[in-house]
């Protein structure tokens, strides 16, 4: 989420807390002879204190499950989740006394660490990775269909490229494929494409297209994007002027193609990051149930 | 909604169902074509074997004496007939747009605050309900002096207009005693039209109402009496689309002869004249607004500006700056200096006009020419200006639109009119306008009011590129539109859970689609003003029920005219779960599924569920900027 | 040219919910394997260390031997309760004037910094005396925070002197010349065995080298016989048993020639002489020896001329004794001066008596109390020295002070085998 001005009241708020948590903390620990210990009362109420944000912080996977509930808008909960979960680290800073204690309470304090760091990393990458993917991939799709784009892109390429060369008899058999999976999975008619035949005859001296949509285009497509994209300006330059429109056409697809393999990989910046965060939050919310029950029992 | 059995849904209109044998018996109903029958029977679409009718497209309802048939400012897909009884049809002073049906009533509130609290741009001021997308800015409708209500009887169908161009209606029709009603839905009406005896008896009574209805909601048509007025709309067409003088939308072109003023009842109107730069457009009209004054005023494009001599005080004769003006001392200039006063050269500057600008080219003189005080080679000027010859002042003057309502001499049209989408205008007789303000002075006024607006209308402010942009997108007519802010989204999908989660399991969009600079316009619902999709419906299933949003209802028979006919595709066929019947060797039976602005929800639930601030749903004209565009 | 809305709806497939990709998929796989990990974790830490992986810290090394028996401390939700410590350890107390004893975790802190745990911080001490409310008469000083402010040593305050009754000039003991073995410090004031006090003086071993308890006017050998340095009554006993063993063992140095002692035992001469027997010897000779000792004090100087036995040193009570005998006042000599701390001059022998002493040399009455004040104290024991001694509460005191009752610490302290130090038993 975007950190601007709509966050205003939560960081006032935040500050406003963790000042007073401060003052809080200094008073406490002046005043008991040996300092700040997680069993004091103190040291309980920021335990307490520390758990309940990061419980409320974790309760937006929850929140997730009932997204259309009116219970507070997705905003809001990702507000209270980011600010609640800064809140958190005073909050067990002030509990643990800054030290990391024994061994289970040094595993406690490692993942929470890793998760705080994992999370403002997140929240780091999420001010500026969108603008930088909606910069650089202007033909960018659906993540979850991008094989099926592809797909549909390979044939519009066969397709520019058989209205000059005819059909291509390596590839009319996959073309044909294609066209009849990406038919069965639409629903509804209304969505069909009409395709233009393979011109018959071939026209003249075009074997050289051909042959580069053989060796470089078709794999390039085939193999969703990997590898350096093919260049075309050479085929370009040396073509009439009629079928330039077409062999833009190809080189345009060349390109979102290109461009697909950029949203692949700005995808998983913006979303790997969560595969350290929420899981481990959950062993976290498991060691912090034992360390609970340990503490209160000991 | 989509999975259940079709017969536990909703089948039709409420009310008590007629059969067609019950409906033949009615003279609305009564055709020689054979296509009536069977356009007729997939309306209803019964099925084999049942009493009953497949779909109620037309029941019988009762009203008590005081009920409201219809609303003004409501949208509506049913015409109805009055079969007993008498009603009343006011056209209101002003008619409130619906919200979207099952908003809460703070809930509007709530999302105003929402919206507003987008500090992206801090100048904006709090939008207006219609600008939230929430309302259609056409719903609202306003008259000065209302005309006097019309009485309706038996044998009389109101309620057409909505059915035809899928505007608000514009009249509220109250029960005066008790009636009983028969409501058809739009596809019904659609066949009567078609096919039916009735049909040119039904366009023709349409075209009188709208004539007589719009020009009576027309401010400046409002001084007129009413025998005025009937002669003026005896003399009126209604123009659409599809009429001959019609081409590609081109209503008139700069340089016509002008003889017409037309009223915009529906669609929008550009209005923009050509120039060596490009386009100029003046104005973007919709509903309620009129153009083409050229016969009424007179207005010689434009208005040839005037030179006239301030300093010293009438030194030199004004002149008018029509043409080529060159000023100097020798003998051929139109303003010509004294022949002995050197410092002025032989051929000191020109005014020239060059499609439509007012050029003024210094020509290499001496002493050079100053405009406004500093010194120019060849710039454009305006009226306002003050040009300095050595120590001559001039100013450069407009001088006074006059309305002059005898002479006859020909008009021609300053720019190109152009309908964008559907429209319809109606089309005023220019002499026939003209002789009416030759003899009552309070229109004449109210005309020469609208017509100085008119004739002071700048281009429209708006930066151009948005404008290209919006009209690119054809965001120019949409409503309502789901625009997510791609700096913000992380592409996680929410969104569309949601409004999965919200519609038993099916989303009702697609988060892709074209761009206007950051901003994705999302394959989803667009509310436009003249809904492509609704068209020809045979079953009536896509409508808008009174508010704002489209629904297509559970009887929707999958043929897929919607989805082919929205220009944007926003519209999806889904599988029913469990068919209602399949036909042997046929295709899983479909139905079509739109964006519905979650009806009954407290607002979308798309926006409520990002949880990056991305999504919001608005009207993008009011909205968009250039800024967005960077 | 920008795409048009129509051609993208159709190259798209409708997909009822986003469809799953990678990430979604493994997503539900991966939170229950980090949770199973968790868990795992927790597990293995108490495999293989048991119960002290919930330990904030080490257990110090007496408590170590308890291994993970946690429970032999703690009991569940109720933290460390005091009959755990009891259990081993003798109760101890504090003065009998405290009100809020603490309980044995408050200042001895277990398993949190191995520096912790022994000895007891300032901070526990500090916590009550720094705002202290003192029902003692006199009352303890209300403001203790450090050892800067802590108040005078209380023989030192004003009103306090030492009041023993005994008669001693430092001065004249530490610097005359007519003393014939110069005397040091050292030739009283002793450190005792266990080096945490001084020697209680003594007049055996420290005064009687020069001060011989012999009555240099009796002659000899009556003058030779030592009185004990005891009560009066003791001294008529030494002395007069002395006499008796003095009469019958050398009669003829006693007796004159004409004198006829009559010794017990051998046959009589003549008719007995009472005013020649050995009683009357030993009763005439003790009041002469008992006038000499006896004499009273008289304060002219030279002292040492005027006064030669036991007033010389002693007070005289007031009063008639038993037997005619003085009263002598109780000498009441301090065995110890600080009755709340402990200053161990084994710690600062290194140190000539008169770096903190000094003012003994000058020292002429008795009432002088010779302790160094706090100033002295205070040249090492300073915080702001980076070489400071050191300026803990426990190096003088101790809370569980037992040193006025001993036999407090013997009687209750438990024995503790080793079965139950390993936790075995």
């Amino acid at each position: 989420m975007l950190i601007n001005a709509d966050h205003r009241s939560w960081l006032v708020g935040t500050v406003v807390v963790g000042a007073l948590l401060t003052a809080g903390y200094v008073a406490s620990v002046r005043a008991t002879p040996y300092g700040a210990s997680g069993g004091s009362w103190p040291g309980l109420g920021f335990g307490v204190l520390g758990t309940a944000c990061m419980a409320l912080a974790g309760l937006l996977s929850a929140r997730k499950a009932v997204r259309t509930w009116r219970i507070g808008s997705a905003q809001q909960w990702m507000r209270m989740h980011i600010w609640l979960g800064l809140l958190a680290v005073p909050c067990i800073w002030f509990h643990s006394g800054f030290a990391f204690g024994g061994a289970l309470t040094t595993a406690l304090m490692v993942l929470f660490y890793v998760v705080i760091a994992s999370g403002v990393l997140g929240l780091a990458l999420q001010q500026f990775v969108p603008a930088l993917m909606t910069r650089r991939v202007p033909l960018e799709t659906v993540l979850g269909q991008m094989d099926q784009v592809i797909d549909g892109l390979a044939l519009d390429a066969y397709e520019a490229v058989a209205s000059i060369v005819g059909s291509i008899p390596e590839a009319a058999a996959e073309q044909q494929r294609l066209e009849a999976e990406i038919a069965a999975s639409q629903s509804g008619s209304w969505k069909a494409v009409a395709r233009q035949r393979p011109v018959d005859p071939p026209l003249p001296r075009s074997d050289d297209i051909k042959a580069v949509y053989l060796s470089a285009v078709r794999p390039y497509l085939a193999g969703a994007g990997r590898g350096t994209p093919p260049d075309l300006r050479p085929l370009l330059l040396a073509s009439p002027e009629e079928w330039r429109p077409k062999l833009d056409r190809l080189q345009g697809i060349c390109e979102e193609v290109r461009q697909l393999t950029v949203q692949r990989r700005l995808h998983a910046w913006l979303h790997t990051w969560l595969f350290v965060h929420a899981p481990l939050s959950l062993a976290l919310f498991v060691l912090v149930a034992v360390h609970i029950v340990v503490a209160l029992r000991y | 909604m989509l999975g259940r059995h079709a017969g536990s849904g909703s089948d039709g209109l409420e009310g008590q169902w007629l059969s067609l044998e019950d409906l033949a018996a009615l003279d609305l109903f009564k055709s020689g074509k054979r296509a009536f029958k069977v356009k007729l029977n997939g309306n209803f679409a019964p099925t084999a074997g049942q009493p009953e009718p497949g779909i109620k497209a037309a029941v019988r309802r009762e009203f008590q004496k005081g009920d409201v048939i219809c609303n003004a400012g409501e949208y509506g897909s049913t015409a109805f007939l009055i079969l007993e009884g008498t009603a009343t049809a006011t056209l209101p002073t002003g008619a409130e747009a619906r919200p979207i049906a099952g908003r809460t009533a703070g809930s509007l509130e709530r999302l105003a605050t929402l919206f507003r609290r987008r500090n992206r741009r801090a100048r904006r001021v709090p939008v207006g309900l219609a600008e939230l997308g929430e309302a259609s800015p056409y719903a609202t409708l306003s008259a000065m002096r209302p005309p006097a209500p019309r009485q309706l009887g038996p044998g009389d169908l109101f309620g057409v207009d909505a059915c035809i161009n899928f505007y608000p209606r514009e009249a509220t029709v109250r029960a005066e005693e008790r009636c009983v009603v028969l409501e058809m839905l739009r596809s019904v009406l659609d066949t009567i039209r078609d096919a039916g005896d009735a049909g040119p008896g039904i366009d023709a009574a349409y075209r009188d109402a709208a004539l007589r209805d719009q020009m009576a909601l027309t401010p400046w048509l409002q001084e007129l009496r009413e025998d005025e007025r009937g002669h003026l709309a005896a003399g009126a067409e209604l123009l659409t689309p599809d009429a001959d003088e019609v081409r590609d939308g081109v209503i008139y072109r700069e340089g016509d002869t002008a003889e017409a003023v037309y009223l915009v009842r529906a669609g929008t109107i550009k209005l923009a004249q050509q120039r060596s730069s490009g386009e100029l457009v003046f104005a973007y009209l919709g509903r309620g607004t009129a153009f083409g004054f050229e016969p009424v005023l007179d207005t010689r494009p434009p208005a040839p500006l005037q030179l006239v001599c301030v300093a010293p005080a009438g030194a030199l004769p004004t002149v008018s700056l029509e043409g080529v003006v060159t000023v100097g001392r020798k003998a051929d200039c139109q303003l010509r200096f004294p022949s002995d006063y050197r410092p002025v050269g032989r051929q000191h500057c020109r005014f020239a006009l060059r499609d439509g600008d007012l050029f003024l080219t210094d020509l290499d003189s001496m002493n050079g020419t100053l405009l406004n005080g500093e010194r120019v080679r060849e710039v454009i000027v305006t009226a306002g200006d003050r040009v300095t010859i050595v120590d001559y002042t001039f100013e450069i003057v407009r001088p006074d639109v006059d309305a002059t309502t005898s002479a006859d001499t020909p008009r021609v049209r300053v720019a190109t009119a152009t309908g964008l989408d559907n429209f319809e205008l109606v089309k005023l007789n220019g002499r026939e306008l003209r002789r009416l303000a030759a003899g009552n002075d309070a229109y004449r006024g109210a005309l020469l009011e609208i017509a100085r607006s008119v004739g002071a209308a700048v281009p429209v402010s708006a930066d151009p590129r948005v404008v290209s942009e919006l009209i690119g997108l054809n965001l120019y007519n949409s409503q309502n539109t789901l625009l997510i802010d791609l700096d913000r989204c992380t592409r996680c999908d929410e969104c569309v859970r949601a409004c999965a989660d919200a519609h038993g399991g099916v989303t009702r969009f697609t988060r892709d689609g074209p761009r206007f600079g950051k901003y994705l316009v999302t394959l989803a619902c667009r509310s436009c003003t003249d809904p492509k999709c609704m068209i020809g419906c045979p079953v009536g299933s896509i409508r808008r029920d009174g508010s704002l949003e489209i629904r297509i209802e559970d009887w929707c028979i999958g043929c897929q005219r919607c989805a082919n006919q929205c220009p944007f595709g926003n519209i999806n066929m889904v599988e029913l779960a469990a068919p209602v019947s399949t036909e042997p060797g046929g295709a899983a039976p479909l139905r079509a599924t739109v964006c519905d602005l979650c009806a009954g929800y407290d607002g979308p639930s798309c926006v409520y569920a990002c949880p990056h601030d991305a999504a919001i749903r608005v009207n993008p004209a009011a909205f968009l900027s250039a800024e967005d565009l960077r | 040219m920008p795409r048009a809305s129509k051609d993208i709806a159709k190259r798209l497939r409708f997909d009822h919910r986003p469809r799953r990709d990678l990430f979604r998929r493994l997503y539900f796989a991966v939170s229950l394997a980090a949770c199973a990990a968790g868990a795992g974790l927790w597990l293995m830490l108490g495999r293989t260390t048991g119960d002290r992986q919930y330990l904030p810290g080490p257990v110090s090394p007496a408590h170590a031997t308890f291994g993970d028996q946690c429970a032999r401390c703690h009991v569940s939700f109720a933290s460390a309760p005091n009959d755990k410590c009891l259990a081993c350890h003798a109760p101890r107390t504090h003065s009998q004037f405290e009100v809020d004893t603490p309980v044995c975790r408050d200042c001895h802190v277990e398993h949190r910094a191995p520096d912790l745990f022994l000895p007891v911080s300032d901070r526990a001490c500090v916590g009550c005396h720094s705002t202290l409310r003192s029902t003692r008469a006199p009352p303890i000083a209300a403001h203790i925070t450090s050892f800067a402010d802590h108040p005078e040593l209380t023989p030192l305050r004003p009103g306090q002197h030492d009041a023993t009754a005994l008669r001693f000039n430092h001065e004249l003991h530490l610097t005359s010349k007519d003393i014939r073995d110069p005397l040091t410090c050292g030739s009283c004031h002793v450190v005792s065995a266990d080096g945490r006090t001084m020697q209680r003086i003594k007049f055996e071993p420290h005064c009687k080298r020069c001060h011989e308890l012999k009555v240099k006017e009796a002659p000899v050998p009556i003058g030779d016989l030592e009185a004990p340095h005891d009560t009066p009554e003791a001294v008529r006993d030494g002395l007069g048993r002395a006499l008796l063993v003095l009469g019958a063992e050398r009669p003829k140095e006693l007796f004159a020639a004409d004198q006829q002692i009559f010794i017990p035992g051998q046959a009589p001469r003549g008719p007995i002489d009472e005013s020649k027997s050995l009683q009357e010897f030993q009763r005439k000779w003790l009041a002469g020896l008992e006038a000499e000792l006896y004499r009273p004090f008289v304060d002219q100087p030279p002292l040492l001329e005027n006064n030669k036995y036991c007033f010389l040193c002693h007070v005289q009570g007031t009063g008639a004794g038993a037997n005619g005998l003085p009263v002598i006042e109780e000498t009441k000599l301090p065995a110890r001066w600080l009755m709340r701390a402990e200053f161990s001059h084994r710690r600062h022998d290194k140190l000539p008596c008169k770096t903190c002493h000094g003012a003994v040399e000058h020292s002429t009455l008795t009432n002088d109390t010779n302790l160094p004040n706090l100033r002295v104290c205070l040249q090492c024991h300073v915080d702001a020295l980076p070489q400071s001694a050191g300026t803990q509460c426990t190096l003088c005191h101790l809370y569980h002070d037992t040193s006025r009752h001993p036999e407090l610490r013997q009687k209750a302290q438990p024995a503790v085998s080793l079965e139950r130090l390993l936790g075995r038993e």
